[in-house]
């Protein structure tokens, strides 16, 4: 379990590499959404500023943006 | 048992939610909207907490990660719920963190003996550190991993007894796995235990480039009404919360939903 949770998270955070189980189009599509929600909650477009829930959403680490889309990375 | 409903508290309604009081049984706090306790913060949550009867909703403790549950995040949060003292708090069934890395999103977890073990093992570290009793959601599937052990139903059970914790059954999130992944939403409701169920979650999503985004800013669908209706039908929720996250619209909006899901959850079993 715990190749399939690196597998995805590189994926997500570097655009690259596949992921086990799982087709690289469904992980395109899961940036994708979870991008679009991101955008819905905040109204507003990844590459203007980091959503300041996703902030707040832990003091250390990253949230990415876009990580597989056009958007740059916050 | 009386029907109680309630919905995520936004600072936006604030004003509008002591105006309405009686028709609001329950806040939901986003536990990330308050975590660093500010002095602020903490004149919100004590004036809330005066009024209303609270839960709080964590978004960030990965349960599923498999190395574990991140301790900083852990001593905040339990800093958050003994300062709010809510009768229970939740969280979602799901990764999203993985090592250092913070996913943004709640990642699916293969539904397989080896995650329930995970799931088991980072709840009983959770619960030594928070003792108000904990609950988990169903997040929304946005693919179907290979190698599934169980059917989702079956997988919300087994977590559910492996960790002895509660459950929050969100059934918008099962209307965007039936959309998404083909998951039956009938066959998780007939599947799960009814008596760990502390709390249902409504909301309101909407397609985009033909899948269903779970996007919480929009009015609670025909369809997940059905399945509020169905759920209902086996028992009252101990608590229903509407979820409106975004495109706020005015409270009146949300308290009709509130006071629909009060009339379903209140209604004789056959006319529901």
């Amino acid at each position: 379990m715990i190749e399939y949770q690196r597998a995805l998270a590189q994926a997500l955070t570097q655009g690259h590499g596949s992921v086990p189980g799982v087709s690289d189009q469904a992980v395109a599509q899961f940036a994708r959404l979870a991008q679009h929600k991101r955008r819905a909650l905040r109204g507003q477009t990844c590459t203007r500023a980091r959503p300041r829930w996703l902030a707040a959403l832990r003091s250390a680490g990253r949230w990415l943006c876009s990580p597989l889309g056009r958007g740059a990375a916050s | 048992m009386s029907p109680r409903v309630g919905l995520q508290y936004r600072r936006a309604y604030r004003a509008a939610l002591f105006l309405n009081r009686p028709r609001v049984d329950a806040l939901e706090l986003v536990a990330e909207h308050f975590l660093d306790l500010s002095a602020r913060q903490r004149d919100e949550l004590d004036l809330l907490r005066a009024h209303f009867s609270l839960t709080v909703h964590a978004l960030g403790t990965s349960v599923g990660t498999a190395d574990g549950v991140d301790e900083r995040y852990l001593d905040k949060l339990a800093r958050l719920i003994a300062y709010v003292r809510p009768r229970w708090w939740s969280d979602h069934l799901a990764f999203t963190r993985v090592g250092r890395t913070e996913l943004g999103a709640f990642a699916p977890l293969p539904r397989t003996a080896e995650a329930i073990e995970v799931v088991a093992r980072n709840v009983a570290r959770v619960r030594a550190v928070i003792k108000a009793p904990f609950a988990l959601e169903n997040p929304a599937a946005p693919f179907a991993l290979d190698g599934a052990q169980m059917d989702p139903g079956a997988f919300l059970r087994a977590v559910s007894e492996a960790a002895d914790c509660a459950l929050v059954l969100d059934l918008e999130n099962l209307h965007a796995d039936g959309w998404n992944v083909g998951t039956d939403p009938d066959a998780v409701l007939a599947a799960i235990p009814l008596e760990r169920v502390l709390e249902i979650h409504l909301a309101g999503g909407r397609p985009v480039r033909g899948r269903y985004l779970d996007a919480h800013d929009s009015p609670v669908p025909a369809a997940t009404w059905r399945f509020y209706r169905a759920f209902c039908r086996r028992g009252t929720p101990p608590l229903t919360i509407v979820e409106r996250e975004a495109a706020l619209p005015p409270l009146e909006v949300v308290l009709a939903e509130l006071d629909t899901a009060r009339a379903i959850a209140a209604a004789p079993g056959p006319t529901r």
